[in-house]
């Protein structure tokens, strides 16, 4: 199992360089000049040398190759390099990160809480009328997609009611850092979570269904054993396991899903800075984030690898 | 094993959960220094936009590029505008001499001006600004058109001297324009990055207000500028807030003043009862463009063609084009139809006759006409349908192209036969100088016709009236005649103020990406 483990770290190495080299290699194909996302036409036209000089302090009149390699040095060195607008991506990484990692970690928490509560409810009462308000649902929130959700809930509660503020993280009039905190978080937040309570609902009363309905189940329930301790010791458990991993499983999502959210209610995070830098053409930053999001989806493949493996004795790792 | 794996995958989990909780205090570390917090009763709220790419939320936006109303409450200038843009007076200066031939400028500063962090504002400031801006890069091209005219500049106590190669009859208008930069803070700063220096996190002003606090990604907030020697404005505190579009911020009442010309933005904003809208005439064109020179510069001979061109221009009914931007104007020069220097030339819409010019011309029916544009707003894909629609009208095939880098795929790869574009023009000489056939760009496409140079050289040097009339009709007829572009209208502004702001009776707005006495001082927020 050790083994398994650092064999599966270190082969994160060569996937990151790969990933980083394709997505490099993606943006230089997609022919957009950055200097043309800095300076209009005219200010090209009318400043031609200046704007020149500039290209070549960034580095940008050289190969895609000496870009790359140099970026990598530079990354190697724990350097991260510049934005074109001039910010240490290592310090806008350490500003942002925080923000995208506090939205992403309290809609996984909210959404397991309910997506799985709903879901044992509606296994063991199934047929009920929370089953079905639930399937209802789960089926809504899977379909309808997150950002118009989000606009919605901006128009909704931001715009009609004035409840909470449509944009940003933080307000300049805050008497409360928790208060100002929730207000902020609460309706993107929400908008992560309606998608995750989704999924999670429907795949942990599917799970709870198929557990309830086997031997061992009968069994104990043949044995007398009380029905809340059926469902609780020996059923939950058991249906959670897979459940488990697909939560795991859904943080890069969560975290490639708040690209989208953090823009529609201009939350200062991770998501927002990339779409910012697509916007403006800022390689660096696009790459950086990119690699975060990888990253991200490496390590949670991993972790489920290694659930899988303690979760069911029957998955032998590396063997 | 499995179970210290176990607590291990757990504990990660945990970290990364608390890591999320403790992103607050994070994020604040990113930020500067945080005074007290206080009500919001009685203070100015803006919306900044980074969704365009235009401005950056780590920031306070620089006003060497476009001017903001942020950036007009921090930066001053030595003279400033009024809504027309063609006329200033002092600001910074307290007085000026211009010599007759237009070949020297004697501009006097105001005495004991200083900036926010106490240090004196002298000549060597604005020496040291404009010598800046002569070597950086990402500034507004109206800086380097003017100033590179400058062959010297020269101080004595609080008194500058600007000694011109050529006279420049917008100078003063630039200048005007032109903010002032604290030389003590910048002067170790390379020119080319001075707009992304960490001074742009924590400036040191000249106007009335001062920077109070920045959040990074969310806001910043201005305070009063202690040393600010003028009247002091009536609002106390100004936030600005980053956000991703203006009308989600008008609708939830986080901006107190927006812009736009936009037909979804002015339909949106008209909307809400609690706004009241200003219209701005500003030379925002929108124009076709001829790629004379094709592909790489291979030459495109179907464009060559000036029968071409007139029957296309023909078959576009740009009247009806107008229609679809919210104040949009036809126009048929450079020159908008109300101005004295006005032609009156009209480019006539008339499908018949372009029928029989494109039979005329000799232009091979089979070839498609390629059209590429680079503004992706629903608008801009609707009016481009809409020209395509025309042009199939009188028999020729269309191909139109989205392109995600304007500048390189109109100017360097060239793969189009009409381009569409827009500009926004501090002047009406800015649209005629791209006539020239050393501008970097437009010579690419237009071929490089000198027809145009004397006339514009002239244009861009005298400041007498009647002389520039002249000029300006001289020019519209060599447009006219030539075709290498064609302007489609002007597109209005709007600026909308919310009901909770009382503006001075006599305000006027003007383009708002350029800066001009809208008497702030006198403004107030409920």
């Amino acid at each position: 199992m050790f083994k398994y483990i650092v064999k599966k770290i270190l082969m994160m190495i060569p996937m990151l360089l790969v990933i980083s080299f394709l997505v490099y290699y993606g943006l230089q194909l997609t022919g957009v000049d950055p200097i043309n996302f800095m300076v209009s036409p005219e200010t090209l036209s009318a400043n031609a040398d200046n704007v020149e000089a500039l290209r070549e302090s960034l580095g940008l009149n050289d190969p895609m190759i000496v870009q790359y390699f140099r970026w990598l040095g530079n990354c190697l060195r724990g350097d991260l390099g510049y934005s074109f607008d001039g910010t240490s991506i290592g310090s806008i990484i350490a500003t942002r990160l925080p923000y995208t990692i506090e939205l992403a970690g309290y809609s996984l928490f909210i959404s397991a809480i309910i997506g799985i509560g709903i879901g044992i409810i509606s296994a063991i009462r199934q047929n009920g009328i929370i089953d079905y308000v639930g399937r209802v649902l789960a089926v809504l929130g899977q379909a309808v997609p997150q950002f118009l959700v989000g606009i919605i809930l901006i128009q909704i509660f931001a715009v009609k009611l004035g409840w909470f503020p449509s944009a940003n993280r933080v307000s300049p009039d805050a008497q409360s850092v928790v208060a100002d905190a929730f207000f902020h978080l609460f309706l993107p937040v929400l908008t992560l979570t309606i998608g995750m309570v989704a999924v999670l609902m429907r795949y942990a009363r599917n799970t709870m269904l198929d557990v309830l309905n086997s031997d061992y189940i009968k069994t104990a329930r043949s044995k007398g054993i009380p029905e809340w301790k059926v469902y609780i010791k020996h059923a939950f458990r058991n249906a959670m396991k897979p459940v488990l991993v697909i939560l795991v499983f859904r943080i890069p999502m969560l975290v490639g899903g708040s690209v989208v959210i953090e823009s529609v209610f201009s939350y200062p995070g991770i998501g927002l800075t990339m779409t910012n830098a697509i916007t403006s053409g800022d390689y660096p930053i696009v790459l950086v984030t990119t690699l975060i999001i990888a990253a991200v989806m490496l390590i949670c493949s991993f972790m489920v690898d290694v659930l899988n493996a303690l979760l069911d004795p029957r998955v032998r790792l590396g063997e | 094993m499995k179970k210290k794996i176990a607590v291990l995958l757990i504990a990660a989990l945990t970290a990364t959960l608390m890591a999320g909780c403790g992103g607050k205090k994070g994020a604040d570390d990113g930020g500067s220094t945080k005074t007290a917090a206080s009500g919001t009763s009685g203070v100015l709220e803006l919306a900044i936009t980074t969704g365009d790419g235009s401005s950056t939320d780590d920031k306070i936006p620089t006003p060497w590029y476009n001017r903001t109303m942020a950036t007009n409450l921090m930066f001053r200038s030595l003279f400033i505008a009024d809504d027309t843009l063609t006329s200033v007076k002092p600001d910074l200066a307290d007085s000026y001499e211009m010599s007759e031939d237009g070949m020297k400028y004697t501009i006097t500063l105001k005495d004991n001006l200083k900036w926010s962090d106490g240090e004196a504002l002298t000549a060597d400031d604005v020496v040291f600004s404009i010598e800046t801006a002569q070597k950086a890069a990402t500034v507004n091209s109206i800086y380097t058109a003017a100033f590179k005219n400058i062959s010297s500049l020269s101080t004595a106590d609080n008194v500058i001297t600007i000694d011109m190669t050529t006279p420049y009859a917008d100078m003063l208008n630039v200048l005007g324009q032109f903010a002032i930069l604290p030389k003590h803070s910048l002067e170790k700063v390379d020119p080319l990055s001075i707009d992304t220096d960490a001074f742009w996190t924590a400036p040191v002003t000249s106007g009335m207000y001062a920077l109070d606090e920045l959040k990074v990604g969310n806001y910043f907030s201005l305070k009063q500028n202690e040393n600010y020697e003028g009247t002091a404005p009536e609002i106390k505190k100004v936030i600005a807030y980053f956000v991703s579009d203006y009308v989600t911020a008008a609708q939830s009442g986080k901006a107190d003043y927006v812009f736009g010309n936009g037909a979804d933005f002015v339909e949106a904003m008209d909307d809400l009862s609690n706004y009241d809208a200003h219209k701005i005439d500003v030379l925002f064109y929108k124009y076709f463009i001829f790629n004379m020179k094709g592909i790489d510069g291979n030459e495109n001979e179907a464009m060559q063609n000036e029968t071409v061109r007139k029957a296309i221009i023909e078959a576009i009914d740009r009247a009806t084009l107008a229609t679809l931007y919210p104040n949009a104007t036809v126009l048929n020069s450079g020159v908008p139809n109300e101005n004295k220097a006005y032609n009156g030339f009209e480019y006539k819409y008339d499908e018949e006759q372009a029928k029989k010019d494109i039979e005329a011309s000799g232009y091979d029916m089979s070839r498609p006409v390629r059209i590429c544009y680079y503004n992706n707003d629903q608008t801009s894909i609707d009016l481009i349908n809409t020209v395509v629609y025309m042009l199939e009208n009188i028999g020729l095939k269309t191909e139109s192209t989205l392109s995600n880098d304007g500048t390189t795929d109109l100017f360097t790869t060239r793969n189009y036969d009409i381009g569409f574009k827009g500009k926004s023009s501090f002047s009406v000489n800015e649209w005629y100088t791209e006539y020239m056939s050393t501008d970097a760009l437009f010579a690419n496409i237009f071929g490089g016709d000198t027809a145009f140079d004397e006339e514009i050289a002239k244009l861009t040097q005298t400041g007498d009236p009647k002389e520039q009339e002249e000029i300006l009709t001289n020019l519209q007829n060599l447009e006219q005649e030539k075709m290498y572009k064609v302007p489609a209208f002007t597109v209005g502004t709007m600026v909308y103020t919310s009901d909770k702001v009382t503006l001075p009776d006599d305000v006027k707005f003007c383009n708002p990406l350029y800066n001009c006495d809208v008497d702030f001082a006198a403004w107030t927020v409920k």
